[in-house]
């Protein structure tokens, strides 16, 4: 499942300095504070956080879905060498859904309740697809042969997301399915337009174990098989170690961490890292009491100044005189720390900066900054 | 009625009966609740939904029984029905040998206070017009109307009674010729009154009477003092400073008095509802889903809160979830339920343990979770499928729809819960 990335493979999206605000009544919440990464071709790539990070306004901005109140104020999202954020509104509509296709969490939402999802399903072969089969001699459609060919490609994707009873399900509407064949549905409306990337936010969170280790069992499968990118968006670090080759951990719109998943999870470096995975409960090893990270997440009206996490942050406490120069000033730009492996964290940048160069924190900081 | 629907599946404990009752807290024996679902133009009963279907199992004092299963296997029910917030169907619950679904309203009540519940989402579960100090003060009041019937009926009783015996011994010595209150040794002191009796009525001024009389009226000084306090109550002061020390119990402090519910992070309304819950100084609770809507930083701290709590004040939990790893962190004992039945009840390890050892669906709920470590690994089996509906339960093994290992028998002959070792039960043919 894990792969070593290969640097030098192609980036299929670049997100530069992503900042998005939202303008409501108690102020401007500063959802993204400069989010920067890059998403290779074929990988999977995970963002993990606590809820109201930012998970979801970064994948929505890929999207550019950011609506009323929110505005993207700053940021660049590169793709295929155009930057989605300054595109013309046709052609997002052009990519959205047909070359990055997203799975919600709640398909509810998405999906009409009055419309047959067979048909609904269809609408994504019209809409994203030419059928030239349906095409009569005269150039004109063939209404009715269209119609049989819709039927068949769409009861074949459900196939292909191990739906059961197809022919009949077709003609089913959302609410006499459940949770995970709903899900199911989702996802062959993804995939119906053969994207380059798939973005699943939250995609089985309101499933039940069992469903949603089906859901996780066919997005890996049909990642393998359809050679596309996948984002997996989850507060589940479970679900990143089982799914992901890569992670970006976000707190409070600031990226942290950028590890591979093996990496991440056995060489953690981040104190929010750290702490995230000494505060879970381990099925296979048993913990008397959980490490729990003091404090709650900041408020994004009014940020903690620099790094955000600074508050909760016992590494910084430990380093006072580091915390009061920098931690509470200067927003940490991630650093990398190994190969592949970027770290957002003074303290912990200090510290390897001292180990290369055999010098004291401060002296090399004085060193860099004039540099 | 629904009773009669189901055929005679009684599941019996018999090991575990044999041990000293004082031990468990909880005793369940073939617990049912069954929803009636109504349709048609008449709403006429049309079927049940089986959301608890004969369940029994203990739960010894000071530990915690986790219970886990999918959404709608009626973990919720089976919670609210042991602290009869629903009336059961049918079948036995004893809380510390108390007979539950039979105890008169007024003794529940009483009971009550000694079971509590912390509810999945503490966001609907306070009143939003309240302040902290409010919703913490208000069990206790409701507890101190209780006590005050309790107390002042008796105390009534005995106020009168000594009140008409004085007044008795009043009219009856007015045929003497003087109330003789002389206490013998101390002081002499005689009411005198108009003699009209003959003589032989003088034994009322024997030397016994005015000890009679000096102690009814200091008995019905006390019961007026003790009647008088009950309705009186703790003070301001006292429940203030009671209260207090229960929100420091639960991590929050005196600036949190007077705030309501919504200035309040997640994390600590759940520490809000657990104060609450902890007010009446229970002996057991049930946590339904306590840390399903808050995120893992916070989970962390609400978990080793409960655990301290626990160790602190000998509670019994009843820890529902349907996050396995948080169950086999929180429980002594794990219960694992499938369409209202329990499949299994085992250590707390069992979701690791060997497949062979354990239930089909508890190995396949241990392999379904997605562990965070890279590097753990399992053999997973898929199950395939959905839960059916607990409507329309499948006959034999409720799980044979979904089991990998169900043969012909499963379809048609419903599994015992047998017992396996020291307190470990499986309901399966083949285990
Ligand atoms: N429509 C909105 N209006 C106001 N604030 C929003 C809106 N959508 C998101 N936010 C804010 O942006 C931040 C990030 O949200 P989101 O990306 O949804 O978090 P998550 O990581 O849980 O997906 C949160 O603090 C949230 O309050
Ligand atoms: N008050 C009720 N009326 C009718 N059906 C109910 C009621 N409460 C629960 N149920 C049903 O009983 C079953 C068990 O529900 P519940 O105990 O909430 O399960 P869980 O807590 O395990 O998710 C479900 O099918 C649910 O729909
Ligand atoms: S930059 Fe400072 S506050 Fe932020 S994580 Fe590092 S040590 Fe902690
Ligand atoms: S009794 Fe049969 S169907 Fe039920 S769990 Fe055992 S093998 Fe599976
Ligand atoms: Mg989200
Ligand atoms: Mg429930």
């Amino acid at each position: 499942m894990t792969s070593v990335i290969d640097q030098d493979q192609e980036k299929i999206l670049k997100i530069r300095g992503l900042r998005v605000h939202f303008y409501t009544f108690e102020g401007v919440v500063k959802a993204l504070d400069g989010i920067t990464f890059d998403v290779f071709k074929g990988e999977s790539l995970g963002l993990v956080g606590e809820t109201g990070c930012g998970k979801s306004v970064t994948v929505r901005s890929i999207m550019r879905l950011i609506e009323e109140p929110g505005k993207i104020v700053e940021g660049e999202i590169d793709y295929h060498g155009k930057d989605i954020l300054t595109m013309k509104d046709k052609e997002v509509r052009r990519i959205r859904g047909k070359k990055i296709a997203m799975i919600f969490q709640d398909p509810m939402t998405f999906l009409n309740p009055v419309l047959r999802v067979g048909d609904q399903v269809s609408e994504v072969f019209l809409l994203h697809q030419e059928i030239p089969e349906a095409k009569r001699s005269d150039g004109k459609i063939d209404k009715k042969k269209l119609k049989g060919l819709l039927r068949t490609k769409v009861t074949d994707i459900f196939k292909i997301v191990r739906l059961p009873d197809v022919e009949e399900l077709y003609d089913r509407y959302p609410h006499e399915l459940s949770g995970g064949m709903r899900q199911r549905v989702m996802i062959a409306m993804a995939i119906a337009s053969n994207p380059d990337i798939m973005i699943a936010d939250e995609a089985t969170t309101a499933l039940d174990v069992t469903i949603q280790a089906q859901i996780l069992d066919l997005l890996n499968d049909l990642k393998d098989e359809l050679r596309t990118t996948l984002i997996f968006v989850t507060h589940n670090l479970g679900i990143i170690a089982n799914m992901c080759d890569r992670v970006i951990v976000l707190y409070g719109g600031q990226i942290v961490e950028v590890a591979e998943t093996v990496e991440l999870f056995q060489k953690s470096i981040h104190p929010y890292t750290r702490g995230l995975l000494k505060a879970i409960p381990l099925i296979h090893r048993p913990k008397r009491e959980l490490d729990a990270i003091s404090g709650v997440v900041p408020n994004l009206v009014t940020p903690p100044e620099g790094c955000r996490f600074h508050p909760r942050c016992y590494m910084a406490a430990e380093n006072p005189e580091i915390k009061e120069r920098l931690c509470v000033k200067e927003r940490p730009d991630p650093y990398e720390y190994f190969p592949g492996h970027f770290v957002a964290c003074h303290v912990r940048r200090l510290e390897r900066v001292d180990e290369d160069a055999g010098l004291k924190p401060e002296t090399v900081y004085e060193k860099i900054e004039t540099q | 009625m629904a009773q009669a629907d189901v055929e005679e599946s009684s599941v019996e404990l018999k090991e575990e009966v044999e041990t000293p009752d004082e031990d468990n807290l909880i005793k369940v024996r073939n617990l049912v609740k069954f929803f009636p679902i109504t349709g048609g133009l008449l709403s006429k009963v049309i079927g049940y939904v089986h959301a608890v279907d004969h369940i029994s199992f203990d739960v010894p004092k000071g530990k915690t029984i986790g219970v886990v299963g999918e959404s709608g296997c009626g973990k919720t029910t089976l919670g609210r029905t042991i602290l009869r917030l629903v009336e059961p169907t049918s079948g036995e619950i004893y809380f510390d040998n108390h007979d539950i679904p039979n105890l008169p309203s007024n003794q529940m009540r009483h009971l009550r206070r000694r079971m509590q519940i912390v509810f999945q989402d503490p966001y609907a579960s306070l009143n939003p017009r309240m302040m902290v100090k409010d919703i913490l003060s208000e069990p206790q009041m409701v507890h101190r109307r209780i006590i005050q019937r309790k107390f002042s009926i008796p105390a009534f009783v005995f106020l009168l009674i000594t009140f008409l015996g004085f007044i008795v011994s009043l009219i009856i010595n007015q045929f003497g010729s003087a109330i003789d209150l002389s206490l013998p040794g101390v002081w002499s002191f005689s009411i005198p009154l108009p003699s009209f009796s003959p003589s032989d009525l003088d034994f009322l001024n024997s030397s016994l009477f005015p000890v009679v009389i000096y102690s009814s009226f200091a008995l019905f000084l006390l019961f007026l003092f003790l009647a008088y306090s009950v309705r009186k109550g703790p003070s301001q002061n006292q429940i203030n400073a009671y209260i207090l020390r229960i929100l420091r119990e639960v991590g929050l402090d005196k600036e949190h008095l007077n705030r309501f519910p919504h200035e309040f992070s997640g994390g600590q309304r759940q520490r809000i509802c657990i104060a609450r819950a902890l007010v009446l100084n229970p002996d057991f609770l049930v946590l339904d889903e306590p840390t399903a809507s808050v995120d893992v930083s916070v989970q962390a701290r609400v978990l080793n809160l409960l655990k301290g709590l626990q160790k602190k004040r000998n509670l019994t939990y009843m820890f529902i979830s349907h996050d396995l790893s948080v169950v086999t962190h929180m429980s002594d004992i794990v219960m694992v339920m499938y369409l209202g039945k329990i499949m299994e009840i085992g250590p707390k390890n069992i979701f690791t343990l060997a497949a062979s050892k354990v239930h089909p669906y508890t190995s396949a709920l241990g392999g379904a979770l997605p562990v965070p470590d890279p590097t753990y690994s399992k053999k997973a089996i898929i199950l395939k499928g959905d839960v059916p509906s607990p409507a329309n339960p499948p006959p034999g093994c409720v799980f044979h729809t979904r089991c990998p290992e169900a043969q012909k028998i499963c379809t048609t002959d419903e599994p015992e819960l047998k017992h396996k070792e020291h307190g470990h039960y499986i309901a399966c043919h083949f285990r």
